[in-house]
């Protein structure tokens, strides 16, 4: 007797469904008691929510490489993943700014940054340049969408302002390369100007921001294509672009690893106050084993060696294992950043001495637990970008192709 | 190491103006005050994360308990900050603002000093200008030159000019 096939799209759209409800649960209990019902207090201001959006902006870095790659270097035989590279992107930008809205204090006022301006923010400009970037990958997926049969059956304005886009697509491309290249870069900036935390306070940040993010990209590119491949029982992505992609990811990965190695030696040449204490007492907390076992260790110097050798890495299981590595790597790094940089914390006062006083400083660890309502609305976030991929395979013609070149 | 009290440190280059994305914190014009907009601060806790003193909180729900530190006689001065936005020390502007139409001078006219000095029992925190006078309304002035010579402030090395100054007891 044939085995009757489990009804996987159903399962799958139910837990999604289920987590999102969650999800909006949560967000409903955030909006009406405030974020007292987050684990976050006034020293580690910053949680999980930030880490998240941290790590979606970053993991959607192939949208941006793959329009760069295909646009400006004109690198035909990546053309494949462009579609789904920029879906990934737009639904990792999405969920960022979901997560945003329920992190700040007054979600009403989001668009308050744009009328009163503070030019001299960092955070400014990421709010210039991922208003922009989303904006672009709106016009990027227009014409996949315009493609599609629903919007050539039902809604052909969509199809012909998504032709109109097509054709001076290489325009927004490239303002979309500028506007992601300044603000993953700045997300670091974000912490490396930041004087008041050591651990933060160094001009490396954005520069390893960015690199990791060019690494993570691709990777994410990878793991989604090849789980749809899976679910859907056909070769969506060919493996020859995949295991390029990887083999690229690797080089990047390479060269974060360096810079992160020379970041952390020549962080030893001059001395910031605290700096080395806060290290040193991050060093016996989780942060240690987070640090070098998830950071550096699974999250970089495993998947560098998969991904360098083309035997592992011209596998399937090979090039999905690193690629997943990578990704981990990447959310480690930025919790760690995020997270323990806030919880390293100081007191500072004084010794009293016969007449004077003489500054005291002392690095503390202060304590940081999320509750589960910031789990569940992370996990809400995310079954939406999952809901809405999905529902992207389903509906929009995101692997097959016209037969055209690239616009010009 | 002594227990200390840490107000805002009204620094003079204060990093939390820098990173403020909305202009929702600013330093005042007339005398560099840092004052926040609750009107117009978003709640991205950016400046919490900057300030290297911790003088600042966050509203992370409506205020609704009794306040302790409302008096049960007299009327509070300023409103309660809303959920969602970001508060800190202010040097009672409320009551600075007065001064010159009033033409009092802060440190010496308990109208104009911030609340804290006024109540403080023992007169060890003072207040005032420091190219003019500095003292507490009932124990009198401290000569700024003490303060100058003195005065230490909390994490000088990192160059944000903090206008808070702790002054080492007088030894015999």
């Amino acid at each position: 007797m044939k085995r009757k096939r489990l009804p996987l799209f159903e399962i799958w759209s139910i837990a999604l469904i289920t987590l999102l409800a969650v999800g909006v649960y949560a967000a409903y209990l955030v909006f009406a008691h405030g974020l007292i019902v987050t684990g976050m207090d006034d020293v580690v201001v910053w949680g999980i929510w930030i880490t998240a959006d941290l790590s979606f902006i970053a993991l959607s870095a192939g949208a941006f490489m793959a329009s760069g790659i295909v646009y400006l270097f004109r690198a035909e035989k990546f053309k494949p993943i462009l579609r789904v590279a920029i879906l990934i992107g737009l639904i990792g930008y999405l969920c960022t700014l979901l997560t945003l809205v329920m992190d700040i204090g007054r979600p009403e006022r989001f668009y308050y940054p744009f009328i009163f301006p503070g030019t001299h923010s960092v955070m400014w400009e990421i709010y210039w340049c991922i208003t922009i970037y989303t904006t672009m990958l709106v016009i990027e997926i227009a014409p996949v969408v315009g493609e599609s049969e629903i919007a050539e059956r039902r809604f052909p304005f969509v199809t012909r302002i998504g032709n109109w886009l097509h054709k001076n697509m290489i325009v927004f491309a490239t303002i979309g390369i500028f506007a992601s290249l300044l603000h993953q870069a700045s997300l670091g900036a974000l912490y490396g100007i930041i004087k008041a935390h050591p651990v933060w306070y160094k001009p490396t940040m954005p520069i390893l921001f960015i690199i990791s993010a060019m690494a993570a990209g691709p990777c994410t590119i990878i793991v989604v294509s090849m789980i749809t491949s899976k679910a859907l029982r056909r070769e969506v992505v060919s493996k020859e672009v995949l295991y390029e992609l990887g083999k690229i990811s690797g080089f990047i990965l390479v060269a974060y690893l360096v810079f992160k190695g020379w970041d952390m030696v020549a962080m030893g040449y001059a001395y910031y106050p605290l700096r080395s204490e806060q290290l040193a007492l991050l060093s016996g907390s989780l942060y240690n084993l987070l640090f070098w076992g998830g950071e550096i260790i699974i999250g970089g110097i495993v998947p560098a060696i998969i991904l360098a050798i083309p035997r592992l890495r011209r596998t399937p299981i090979g090039l999905f294992t690193a690629s997943i590595l990578v990704m981990v790597g990447l959310v480690l790094f930025r919790f760690n950043v995020n997270v323990y940089g806030l919880m390293a914390a100081y007191m500072s006062s004084f010794y009293l001495g016969p007449g004077r006083l003489t500054p005291f400083l002392e690095p503390i660890l202060v304590e940081y637990v999320p509750t589960w309502v910031e789990w569940a609305i992370f996990g809400g976030v995310v079954a939406f970008g999952a809901l809405v991929y999905t529902l992207g395979v389903k509906y929009l013609p995101l692997f097959t192709h016209k037969e055209e070149t690239v616009a010009i | 190491m002594i227990y200390i009290s840490k107000p805002c440190m009204q620094c003079e280059d204060p990093p939390c103006v820098d990173v403020c994305p909305a202009h929702a914190t600013y330093k005042r014009d007339i005398d560099g005050i840092v004052v926040i907009d609750y009107d117009k601060c978003v709640g991205c806790r950016y400046c919490m994360a900057a300030c290297p003193y911790g003088a600042r909180y966050f509203n992370w729900k409506k205020p609704t308990e009794t306040n302790l530190y409302i008096p049960k006689w007299g009327t509070p001065e300023v409103p309660r900050r809303p959920r969602g936005v970001v508060e800190k020390c202010t040097f009672c502007i409320q009551r600075l603002d007065k001064a010159i139409e009033n033409n009092l001078t802060p440190g010496v006219d308990p109208e104009v000093t911030p609340a804290c000095v006024n109540v403080c029992p023992t007169g060890a925190r003072n207040f005032g200008n420091l190219r003019g006078v500095v003292g507490h309304p009932k124990f009198g002035l401290i000569p700024t030159q003490v303060i100058r010579a003195r005065g230490v402030q909390l994490l000088k090395e990192l160059g944000t000019l903090p206008r808070v100054y702790y002054l080492p007891p007088v030894v015999v």
